[in-house]
């Protein structure tokens, strides 16, 4: 809803200063409106909670990992991006499930990325969940790489339950534990 | 001025020069070992599909073919909830020994490219490389001069030992060290995104997938129909995933087949 009113002022930047001006204060309208809207929408639609992912290494001896911390269904179908570790993205296609999963694009990990993490280190990072994610059947998955060894997709993958938060899971290739905090 | 240009360079990257050097000659012994020991197979005499059928026999539980470009075939597989890495004989598809990259390559490897100082690092070796083709260029426009022309390159250099050794080693290397210094610079480049290294142009996974009952691997056709030779890395769908695929990378590009269901 808020695109057409911000390409309205987008196109009509060269007019007149009073133009822009009136212009100015419709957009501030809408998006007052839009963000008013959210405000009433959002409570019923998407309550979200702080969760805390710790994913300890194993001292698998090599360069750092790379991981993709991801909400799956039970079908094992990609659904959100939690967290990626490794700033280069032309390494992501090696996070073979979550690369199918999230085609790669930056929309769905935006802002949920940071640095890759060293053998026998800890990533401890904490992200929103919605609620409606939460013993509804659905996993988090961990796909991890590491360069000139092996990919491993699901690494880790446990089911996402108030049950199961706090119980560390074991991971089969570089992920020594994960624990969620819910 | 050409001097200056040559001998201040020198000074400057001398001990970065040299370990970049030293380094970069160690690995590069590498890919002839590895070739060594690993089973190398005619073209023609075995193709991905046969191989993909009898890794399949020794391992259940595989995920991934790896061929590397000296010609070892390394197997991903996963058995009992722990992942695993063997090196196998593409020729039975059995296991010949769990494969370990080594600690020492990767040590040299990461002194060569960053100096253990990671971004930075990886900088300064770039820097390193560029001082190399300075050195190399003005290097060989000396030795020229020095020989009265380009044409007189391979003429006897004159003076005493002291006088001539540099040149005559110089001669000996350089056309060696521009090629090093001007792959440093372009594998420094795509580091540092700054021209594309290929990674770039993969396809695209398919949107649709038309899910019939699974094939065995060995009757999957564009398997039969690529080389051994040519495979470099085949990934198989995940099990219990019917929406996944085959991917299937050789030297001349990659693609996507269909599941086995």
């Amino acid at each position: 809803m808020i695109f057409p009113g911000f390409q309205v002022a987008a196109s009509q930047q060269v007019q007149a200063l009073a133009t822009t001006f009136k212009q100015d204060i419709l957009m501030k309208k809408i998006i007052a409106a839009t963000c008013l809207a959210g405000a009433v929408a959002l409570p019923g639609l998407a309550q979200a909670r702080e969760v805390t992912l710790t994913t300890q290494l194993k001292d698998y001896g090599g360069n750092d990992a790379y991981l993709a911390i991801y909400v799956t269904d039970a079908n094992g179908q990609y659904q959100k991006t939690l967290w990626v570790a490794g700033k280069k993205a032309k390494y992501y296609r090696h996070l073979t499930d979550w690369a199918r999963g999230s085609g790669m694009n930056p929309s769905e990990f935006d802002g949920v990325s940071g640095a890759s993490v060293g053998s026998g280190r800890t990533l401890k990072v904490s992200v929103e969940l919605a609620d409606t994610l939460i013993d509804a059947g659905y996993q988090i998955h961990i796909d991890s790489a590491v360069e000139n060894k092996r990919e491993a997709r699901a690494d880790v993958s446990v089911p996402l339950t108030s049950k199961g938060s706090g119980k560390p899971a074991t991971g089969s290739t570089y992920v020594d534990s994960f624990t969620y905090d819910l | 001025m050409l001097r200056q240009f040559h001998s201040l360079p020198g000074l400057i990257a001398a001990l970065l020069v040299m370990i970049l050097a030293i380094s970069g000659a160690v690995l590069s012994v590498d890919p002839a070992l590895e070739r060594l020991h690993s089973t190398s197979t005619a073209a023609g005499q075995l193709n991905v599909g046969q191989l993909a059928g009898r890794v399949a026999s020794h391992f259940p539980g595989v995920e991934q073919i790896q061929r590397t470009a000296s010609g070892t075939v390394i197997v991903y597989y996963n058995q009992d909830g722990q992942s695993g890495t063997e090196k196998v004989d593409p020729l039975t598809g059995q296991g010949l020994a769990p494969y370990e990259p080594s600690a020492f390559t990767r040590w040299m490897k990461d002194l060569h490219r960053s100096l253990f100082m990671g971004t930075p690092g990886h900088g300064v070796s770039g820097a390193g490389a560029l001082f190399m083709l300075i050195l190399s260029v003005s290097g060989a426009l000396l030795l020229a001069r020095r020989l009265g022309g380009w044409r007189n390159l391979l003429r006897p250099l004159r003076g005493t030992f002291s006088q001539r050794w540099h040149a005559e080693v110089g001669r000996l290397a350089v056309l060696g060290l521009l090629l090093s210094s001007l792959s440093g610079l372009y594998m420094s480049a795509t580091t540092f995104g700054l021209i594309a290294d290929g990674s770039q142009s993969e396809p695209a996974f398919p949107t649709h997938i038309s899910a019939g009952p699974a094939l065995p691997v060995a009757n999957l056709q564009a398997l039969q129909a690529t080389d051994l030779n040519d495979l470099r890395e085949l990934v198989y769908p995940s099990p219990g995933n019917p929406q996944d695929v085959f991917a299937l990378r050789t030297a001349q590009g990659d693609a996507h087949g269909p599941e086995p269901g």
